[in-house]
């Protein structure tokens, strides 16, 4: 017998067998659309599925027992699961897929975990994402080593030294790990977003007084590889509400003083592990594998796929299979040439990743893109920074600008002009209507594009659609970002979701954190946004989406969305917290100013108030609707209280019906706080409330200014009144 | 070939043979003799439990088995090399127990029985068919003897020992051979003792070549040397029990594996400098010799050996410093190096030269840094004077000699 297996035999007395989790459910879709019909887990990575990456990191470490939580299209990972060598049996593993369709995140799936008692000791917990050539099975040591001593050490997250402007821990989704370094205890956790922009975290004072050095580290990656014990899922399941394994779980133990669970970091300073967490670090991880970081797990070397290349100088990987590739062309730097891969003459392709039995026109240049299997580029394209999908047909001509994603089986036809992140998908966005979908497609297949001032062509044979640029649809998905959401107290924090996952996307420049305040092309970036409701069909002729410009449309669109989430909000009685969040959410969607907001949201509170004007109904019914909605106003009004008082006066004025109820609002929003009798005066000595907005509206505005006088002398005296009580 | 090999169903040797393929693939084997070692072992192995009605199942068994190790790392010669050997070893052993001599009569003159010529062999028919090595004697006359003397040469020191084992065997081939059974039993245990042979051999590699140490080196020498080579070491630990001479270290960077061969040196009592790879270039007028190591000995006696020692061989060069390689017989390859002039074969990752913080580039940095770690230096023949053996001494224009004497052409694609 040869020494392995003896050895072998001695560890699985010692101890019992390895067993790894994969969820391969990453639970948000920021790959939409590219995960329409394949799982995220199974798309291509340097031309290798994600999940035989993370299978040969787990076979790296020894791992004899896999159990892969799958949800979406779980019959497929099925299928790459036995298909794949690491399931043969000489392989020695075991791999189990194990379907979950409730799990809507890793709470769940660690719940489901517990419920099915799969698990018989210390285990790995991986995302069916990551890319990893690190001997996990060294961390597993280190972690029942330190369990032996102490039994609530229940987890050791292994996290990779990068330095804090690394390409691949991208601005947006990174953490703060505060460890004792001594232990590497990890003794607080702070998930950092890229917006809104983080300047401080807090740190419990119990840290400090428990260990007599910390170490503040935000040079962390955090590689989604963590060695839990038993007891992570039954926390799971005691916590019902836990969702995120970081988020969730990892703060609930260290904050909580009842669990005296902790929790240990592996901090990585040999070997590669990341995850692949966006379309963003999607991109620098592929860099990561190009420029072999993840060595020996390189094209030509341990591809987990099992396809060879052959590596030319310039970290270009040639596949052994059949690539045809013209004598002009010209193949730059850094990339990687799929099996039976065509390249025609005078092609030009850097930096970039063309899957298996794609064909590249003439004349066509690629830069920075990620070309996955049998799409076809046609002639004299120029595609930058971009995925495109599975059998992608690209017409001559076309032009596809960075952080494009690019749909499976999409058809862009000839002379198409993709602009910046657009996601174009060969099925309708999700929220439309799905049945109607393909006539409607073919009818507009004959539309020929008229409007020559459209930024965004999808060519004559376009079998596309557009998608709504704001991840509207992720902020549901996405738990983590939602739930962030809901946590938000300061006024930009609410944009969290879309604003934090756009410096996630591959291409986005971002922006440099803590030197720069605000980038020009990130605004630009917010007037373009369509607004979220309204999945937008771009018609193949190449219409304009209606929402792409600025402009008065744009504001009257938003005014009609504000006002019908408002009416929803009162019809459903909505706390007026969630409705300050959904005007925000729309206002971020829209890029309108605060002003229209509160100019929206006073008219609506205005027109709440019903009944005949100048009678008693309508001068009761003001106080409770005041009341209602003041909440809402103070958290939209914040400072600016006398343009909420000049925007009130306005409003007065233009609608005869209310304009001799000024005064009786002005002093339902005193009572209600919203303004206070020095807003009012300043409000009065502003020129402004003297101005005539209209020509026949300028009298109103001179009544409502006089009917403010009055009001404030009878604040004026009612606040001495108050006053002398309080002295008597 | 038209010859399906039998699968083997013995579940520990696939184990086996899966656990080698991962770690040749994940790097976990690394180094030329550990290589070789390891392939031989499960050769071992693979005979020992393989079932064959031929011996050209056997031979395409194997074949299809070492297709799948070198596919596994195919930068890691030593596989093939070994392969090669055994496939050949195989094939005289096979013969020589089946009783046709192709190489020394005397074998099969003394215990081959009568009958022989007529033995109903199903291997000598698709042997002849499948191609050049068949067991007859005809075959043997249009081989001729150049390519088939040597091995008789080479394999000598081994011989009186493998007679008598021959002859106990092949007893009991005639005793068996009555009932008919099948070849897989009578050469079996053949097959492994060969092997066996070639595994001693590997583990006694570096005694052998250190055998000449004293021939190469004389009293007052400064010989530099490059790396950590186990061969090397030996060498120099052997020529220091005559000789007393300086031993020039450089480091060679990223790996430094230097450093390990400097301390290694010096506990042997060996006095050793360890330098910066900046002054080999510097200091080489100094030298009055430079020993390298070798990842693989190509047909036309280039090199592909540590990064670094082309810097070596070329500074030698320039200022006619001997080079004089020192490797065991295993690593003779039968490949050429078609394109690679500098740097070749394999390149590890960044990690080793420049750490992942500075490497990665920033998050503006739209072009990554790109870091050339070369696993492998090509140092041409001309550079090379001497190549020192466990097969004894030879000018490097030699080797496609020691090449064809070592394995048989048909294996040289496998």
């Amino acid at each position: 017998m040869p020494p392995k297996d003896t050895q072998k035999d001695k560890t699985s007395e010692e101890e019992e067998v390895l067993q790894a989790v994969v969820l391969a459910d990453s639970f948000n879709t920021r790959f939409k659309p590219l995960t329409l019909n394949t799982p995220r887990c199974l798309l291509p990575i340097c031309n290798v599925p994600m999940l035989l990456w993370t299978f040969e990191s787990l076979a790296l470490a020894g791992v004899e027992e896999i159990f892969v939580f799958c949800n979406a299209h779980s019959d497929q990972i099925k299928e790459a699961i036995q298909t794949s060598r690491f399931a043969q049996p000489a392989a020695g593993l075991r791999i189990v897929p194990v379907v979950s369709p409730r799990t809507m995140s890793v709470g769940d799936a660690m719940r489901e975990l517990d419920e099915k008692q799969l698990i018989s000791s210390d285990f790995i917990l991986v995302a069916g994402d990551v890319v990893s050539n690190l001997q996990i099975d060294r961390v597993v040591r280190e972690h029942k080593e330190r369990r032996r001593k102490n039994k609530d050490a229940i987890m050791t997250m292994v996290v990779k030294r990068s330095g804090a402007f690394h390409r691949t821990r991208p601005v947006g989704d990174t953490s703060v790990f505060v460890l004792d370094p001594e232990t590497s205890e990890c003794v607080h956790y702070e998930p950092i977003l890229a917006e809104p922009r983080r300047r401080n975290i807090l740190l419990p004072r119990e840290v400090l007084e428990k260990h007599a050095e910390v170490e503040v580290r935000n040079d962390l990656i955090d590689c989604a590889i963590d060695v839990c014990s038993v007891d992570v899922p039954v926390l799971f399941s005691e916590n019902f509400d836990y969702q995120d394994l970081r988020r969730d779980f990892v703060h609930g133990v260290l904050t909580s003083d009842l669990l005296g669970k902790s929790i240990y970091c592996h901090v990585v300073e040999q070997g590669y592990a990341a995850r692949v967490r966006d379309t963003k670090s999607y991109a620098a991880v592929s860099k990561d594998i190009i420029s072999r970081w993840t060595y020996p797990l390189v094209p030509g070397d341990n591809l987990p796929g099992g396809d060879e290349y052959e590596y030319r100088r310039g970290n270009r990987y040639i596949s052994k299979d059949n690539v045809m590739m013209s004598r002009t062309c010209t193949i730059g730097n850094d990339t990687i040439l799929g099996p039976s891969t065509r390249i025609h003459d005078n092609a030009r392709i850097e930096n970039s990743v063309i899957g298996p039995r794609c064909s590249i026109g003439p004349g066509t240049i690629i830069r920075d893109s990620f070309i996955w299997n049998d799409a076809y580029v046609e002639g004299s394209c120029v595609i930058e920074g971009c995925i495109i999908g599975q059998s992608v047909h690209i017409g001559t001509g076309s032009v596809v600008r960075k952080g494009c994603l690019i749909g499976d089986g999409t058809r862009l036809g000839p002379k198409a002009n993709v602009v910046e992140f657009k996601r174009i998908s060969r099925e309708k966005p999700e929220d439309e209507d799905e049945e109607e979908g393909d006539e409607e497609k073919h009818e507009l297949n004959g539309l020929v594009n008229g409007l020559a001032d459209t930024v965004l062509e999808l060519g004559e044979h376009a079998e596309a659609y557009v998608w709504p640029d704001t991840v509207g649809a992720d902020v549901g998905a996405d738990g983590r970002s939602s739930s962030a959401a809901r946590d938000a107290d300061s006024e930009d924090e609410e944009t969290e979701a879309w604003g934090n996952l756009k410096h996630l996307r591959m291409g986005d420049e971002g922006f440099d954190p803590y030197f720069s305040d605000t980038d020009s092309s990130e605004e630009e970036e917010e007037s373009s946004l369509a607004s979220p409701a309204s999945g937008v069909l771009l018609t193949p002729g190449g219409h304009p989406i209606p929402d792409f410009t600025l402009g008065p449309r744009s504001s009257a669109n938003f005014r009609s969305e504000c006002i019908s989430s408002l009416e929803r909000a009162l019809a459903e009685g909505h706390t007026v917290d969630d409705a300050a969040i959904e005007l925000k959410t729309l206002r971020m969607a829209s890029n309108v100013t605060m002003t229209e907001v509160r100019e929206v949201v006073v008219e609506f509170v205005v027109g709440l108030v019903k009944g005949d004007p100048g009678s008693a109904v309508q001068k009761n019914n003001i106080t409770p609707v005041v009341e209602r909605w003041a909440g809402l106003i103070i958290n939209l009004v914040a400072s600016e209280r006398v343009e909420v008082l000049l925007l009130l006066q306005k409003t007065c004025a233009r609608l005869p019906n209310y304009l001799s109820a000024f005064k009786f609002f002005l002093y339902a929003f005193y009572n209600e706080d919203i303004v206070d009798s020095l807003s009012i005066r300043a409000w009065l000595k502003d020129p402004r409330s003297r101005e005539g907005v209209g020509k026949a509206s300028e009298g109103n505005m001179e009544v409502c200014w006089k009917q403010g006088v009055q009001t404030l002398a009878v604040i004026e005296a009612d606040e001495e009144d108050s006053e002398d009580e309080d002295d008597e | 070939m038209s010859v399906e090999p039998l699968p083997i169903r013995d579940r520990p040797t696939l184990k086996q043979i899966e656990s080698l393929v991962a770690r040749l693939r994940r790097r976990q084997v690394i180094g030329a003799q550990e290589t070789a070692l390891e392939t031989a072992l499960l050769l071992r192995q693979i005979v020992s439990v393989a079932r064959f009605n031929n011996i050209d199942q056997l031979i395409q068994l194997i074949k299809s088995i070492a297709r799948r190790l070198t596919d596994a790392n195919p930068k890691e010669f030593a596989v093939g090399n070994i392969v090669r050997r055994v496939l050949r070893l195989i094939r005289e052993e096979s013969a020589a127990a089946l009783g046709v001599p192709p190489d020394e009569p005397s074998t099969s003159s003394s215990p081959a029985p009568p009958g022989t010529p007529s033995y109903p062999n199903p291997c000598d028919l698709s042997a002849r068919r499948s191609s050049l090595r068949a067991n007859s004697l005809a075959n043997f006359m249009i081989m001729g003897n150049q390519r088939v003397r040597p091995p008789i040469e080479m394999r000598h020191e081994s011989k009186d020992f493998e007679h008598g084992e021959r002859g106990m065997h092949e007893e009991h081939v005639q005793g068996w051979d009555g009932e008919k059974k099948p070849v897989a039993i009578t050469v079996k245990p053949l097959l492994i003792q060969a092997i066996q042979e070639v595994i001693d051999e590997l583990e006694t590699v570096y005694e052998n070549v250190a055998k000449t140490a004293r021939d190469h080196i004389y009293d007052g020498e400064i010989i530099l040397t490059l790396s950590y080579s186990r061969t090397i070491e030996q060498f120099l630990k052997s020529a220091a029990r005559d000789r007393h001479f300086t031993v020039i270290v450089a480091e060679t960077a990223p790996s430094y594996s230097g450093r390990q061969m400097a301390t290694a040196l010096s506990s042997l009592n060996i006095p050793t400098v360890l330098i910066p790879d900046s002054s080999i270039y510097p200091l080489m007028p100094r030298i009055t010799k430079v020993i390298l190591g070798a990842h693989a000995i190509l047909a036309n006696g280039g090199l592909f050996t540590q990064t670094g020692c082309a810097l070596a061989a070329a500074a030698a060069r320039a200022h006619s410093t001997p080079v004089v390689v020192c490797a065991g017989q295993f690593k003779l390859t039968p490949a050429w190096n078609l394109y690679h002039e500098y740097a070749a074969l394999d390149f590890a990752g960044p990690e080793k030269v420049i750490s992942f913080e500075e490497g990665g580039g920033g998050e503006r940095a739209s072009k990554p840094l790109e870091v050339v770690n070369p696993v492998y230096d090509y140092v041409a023949p001309e550079l090379v004077d001497v190549l020192i053996t466990n097969d004894g001494d030879h000018p490097p224009p030699y080797v496609y000699r020691l090449i064809k004497e070592t394995y048989d052409d048909e294996d040289l694609q496998l």
